[in-house]
C-alpha cells in the first residue's frame, strides 16, 4: 500500500530510524526505541504501526513489550508479526472514528491509551 | 551447523529446462541463482532460492580445454556480483551434469567455485553464496556461509510443489 | 517380525517410506485435532517431529484427546508428553522436539519443518502460523471444527482442511481468513467461552489432513496438483471441496509475494 510522501516525511521527522515492511498483505512501520508517555515502564520500546484496517481496527499500534502505566491498559498478545512478538492493548479511543488520520496522528492517538 | 535449501518447483523446473538447452558451442549451460536467508534452531541455516538468471549466450567464451564444459565472461560474473551487492541476496553458480542420480562436483568445479564464492562474499558479505549442481533428477549444493572460507554441503534441498521433493546431502537421497 | 510393518501401505510407492521418514513435521496444537494427527503420523512412519502445546491434560479433554488417560488428567500431564508417549510407542527411534509453550515464544524450531499442521484455536493464530510458514516456504495444513448454535435450530457442525502451499493461494485468498471474521474474533477476545469439540469430527479432519500430507510426500494418487480447501459439514458427515476453489487462480498469491521470503526486510522511507 502507498502512503502520501508528506506523511512519510513527517513520520521520519518524528521517529528516528523508522522503516517499512510488509507481510500478509499488510504494511507495517517499525518505529525503533520510541519514548513512551511519562509514567510508563519501560520508558522506551519498539513500536509497530499498522495503518490499515486490521481485525476491525482502522489502525493498530503494536508494542514490543507489555508496558505498565497509570492507564492500566488491557493487553493482548503476543502476536507474531514480521518474525517478532508484539503486544497490543485495547482502549476506548479505538472505537472512535479514525478515518483520515495522518500516520503520525495514528501513533499519537494510540499512545494516548498509555496516559 | 547445517544448511537446508528451499525452492519452489516452478523455479526448479525453469532451471532444469534452461540448463538442458543446447548452446551453439558450449557443452554445458550456466546460470546464477539468487537467494535469501533465514535461520532455524540447532544452528540450522536456511537458504531460499528465489530467482534464476541464465547466462546470456553471448557471455559464453569459446574454449579448447575439453575438461571445461563452459567458460563464461567476466561480465556475467560482474553482473551477478552487482545484483548481489544491490539487493543483499546470495548468489549461486548453477550448472547441470547430464545424467540421472546424485551429481558430484568435478575437479574443475571445486577449483573454480571457491574463487567465485569469495567474489560473491565481497559483494554481499551478509549472505550465503556457492554453487548448485543439478543432474536430470537430483541436485546438490556447496554453500559458503557468511564469514566462512570453507563450504558446507547442503544437508537437504526441498523442492516445494506437488509432490514435495527432497534432494541433497548424504542422508537424503534423491528420487 | 517387523519387516512387513508397512507392507499394507506399499501402494504409496517404492520410496514412500524414505520420504515419510525424511520429512520433518511440525504440529502446532496437540488437542483434539493435533493428537489425532500425531497418532496417525506415527503409525504411518513419520520419524521427525516438532511439537507445540502449552497446555496440560484436563478432565474435559478426555472426550477427545487421543492417547490421554484419566491418570494423565489427575497428574495434569503436559499434552506434549501425551504426544511424545504416543509417538515413541510406535516409533521408538523418532526424534521429537516438544515445547510446552506457545509456538510464538520459541518459533525457531518450526522454521526447520518441511510441513506444518496447524491445529489451533482462532483465526488470528492461523494467520500468524501461515505467515510464518509462507516466510519460510513451508507447506501448511490447517484443520479446525466448530459447532454453532442459532436459536432453537439444531447445532451446526462445520470444519475445514486447507492446504496452503507457498506460491499458491493462501488462507486469505481462499476466503477462509477475512477481515470481517477476524474483527468479530477480536471483538470477542477472551469472551468466546469453551468451544464444543467431539472426537469423531476431529478424527475426520485429522485423517483427511494426514492423507493430504502423505499424498504430498509420496504422490501416490497422482491427483494432488493444486491447493486444497475441503469443507466438512458434520450434520451430514460430508467433506467436499469448497466452492471458492473453483474461482481461484492457481499459482498466484498477492498476500505473500516471494520477495518477502526469508528474514524480514525493512526499508528506509
Amino acid at each position: 500500500m502507498d502512503f502520501p510522501r508528506d506523511q512519510l516525511e513527517e513520520l521520519k521527522r518524528l521517529y528516528s530510524g523508522v522503516q517499512r515492511s510488509d507481510e500478509g498483505g499488510f504494511t507495517f512501520f517499525l518505529l525503533p526505541d520510541v519514548a513512551l508517555p511519562d509514567g510508563c515502564s519501560p520508558s522506551r520500546a519498539d513500536l509497530l504501526l499498522c495503518p490499515m484496517l486490521r481485525d476491525g481496527y482502522p489502525s493498530r499500534l503494536f508494542i514490543a513489550e507489555r508496558v505498565t502505566s497509570s492507564a492500566n491498559p488491557n493487553w493482548n498478545g503476543p502476536f507474531r508479526i514480521l518474525d517478532r512478538n508484539w503486544h497490543v492493548f485495547s482502549w476506548m479511543a479505538d472505537q472512535n472514528d479514525q478515518n483520515d488520520l495522518r500516520l503520525a496522528q495514528m501513533v499519537a492517538l494510540h499512545m494516548g491509551g498509555l496516559r | 551447523m547445517s544448511v537446508r535449501i528451499r525452492l519452489l518447483k516452478s523455479l526448479y523446473e525453469r532451471i532444469l529446462a534452461d540448463l538442458q538447452r543446447p548452446h551453439p558451442f558450449a557443452s554445458e549451460r550456466i546460470g546464477f541463482l539468487f537467494a535469501r536467508m533465514g535461520t532455524a534452531a540447532n544452528d540450522t541455516h536456511l537458504i531460499f532460492l528465489l530467482d534464476y538468471i541464465p547466462v546470456p549466450d553471448d557471455q559464453y567464451l569459446p574454449t579448447t580445454d575439453f575438461k571445461i564444459g563452459a567458460e563464461i565472461s567476466s561480465e556475467a560474473i560482474r553482473d551477478t556480483m552487482q545484483r548481489a551487492m544491490n539487493t543483499g541476496e546470495g548468489a549461486f553458480h548453477a550448472h547441470l551434469h547430464e545424467h540421472l542420480g546424485r551429481p558430484r562436483f568435478s575437479r574443475v568445479d571445486m577449483k573454480d567455485l571457491p574463487l567465485l564464492a569469495r567474489s560473491f562474499q565481497r559483494a554481499s558479505p551478509a549472505s550465503a553464496h556457492g554453487g548448485f549442481l543439478f543432474s536430470k533428477d537430483d541436485c546438490m549444493a556447496a554453500v559458503w556461509l557468511p564469514g566462512h572460507s570453507d563450504p558446507v554441503t547442503a544437508e537437504k534441498i526441498t523442492v516445494i510443489g506437488y509432490p514435495l521433493q527432497f534432494h541433497g546431502g548424504e542422508r537424503y537421497v534423491g528420487r | 517380525m517387523l519387516d512387513d510393518r508397512y507392507s499394507r501401505q506399499s501402494f504409496l510407492g517404492e520410496h514412500a517410506e524414505r520420504w515419510i521418514g525424511t520429512c520433518v513435521v511440525g504440529i502446532v496444537g496437540l488437542g483434539g485435532g493435533g493428537s489425532h494427527i500425531v497418532q496417525q503420523l506415527a503409525h504411518i512412519g513419520f520419524l521427525h517431529y516438532i511439537l507445540y502445546d502449552a497446555d496440560i491434560v484436563k478432565n474435559h479433554n478426555l472426550n477427545r484427546l487421543i492417547g490421554a488417560t484419566r491418570a494423565d488428567a489427575v497428574e495434569q500431564l503436559a499434552k506434549i508428553e501425551v504426544a511424545r508417549r504416543l509417538i515413541l510407542g510406535l516409533q521408538p527411534n523418532a526424534s521429537i522436539e516438544a515445547y510446552q509453550v506457545k509456538w510464538q515464544e520459541h518459533p525457531e524450531p518450526l522454521r526447520g519443518c518441511d510441513l506444518i499442521f496447524g491445529c489451533v484455536d482462532g483465526l488470528a493464530e492461523r494467520r500468524e502460523l501461515e505467515a510464518c510458514a509462507r516466510r519460510y516456504l513451508i507447506p501448511y495444513i490447517d484443520i479446525g471444527v466448530d459447532v454453532h448454535r442459532v436459536g432453537m435450530e439444531p447445532p451446526q457442525m462445520a470444519g475445514q482442511v486447507i492446504l496452503s502451499m507457498p506460491g499458491e493461494p493462501c488462507l486469505t485468498c481462499m476466503g477462509f481468513l477475512s477481515e470481517t471474521d477476524l474483527a468479530k474474533e477480536t471483538a470477542l477476545y477472551g469472551a468466546a467461552g469453551p468451544r464444543p469439540q467431539v472426537v469423531w469430527a476431529n478424527g475426520v479432519l485429522a485423517s483427511t489432513a494426514v492423507g493430504l500430507a502423505v499424498d504430498l510426500l509420496t504422490d501416490w494418487s497422482k491427483a494432488l496438483r493444486r491447493s486444497v480447501y475441503l469443507s466438512y459439514y458434520g450434520n451430514l458427515a460430508t467433506v467436499k471441496p469448497h466452492l471458492r476453489l473453483e474461482y481461484l487462480e492457481s499459482g498466484a498469491c498477492s498476500h505473500y509475494p516471494l520477495d518477502q521470503v526469508g528474514e524480514p526486510r525493512f526499508f528506509e522511507l
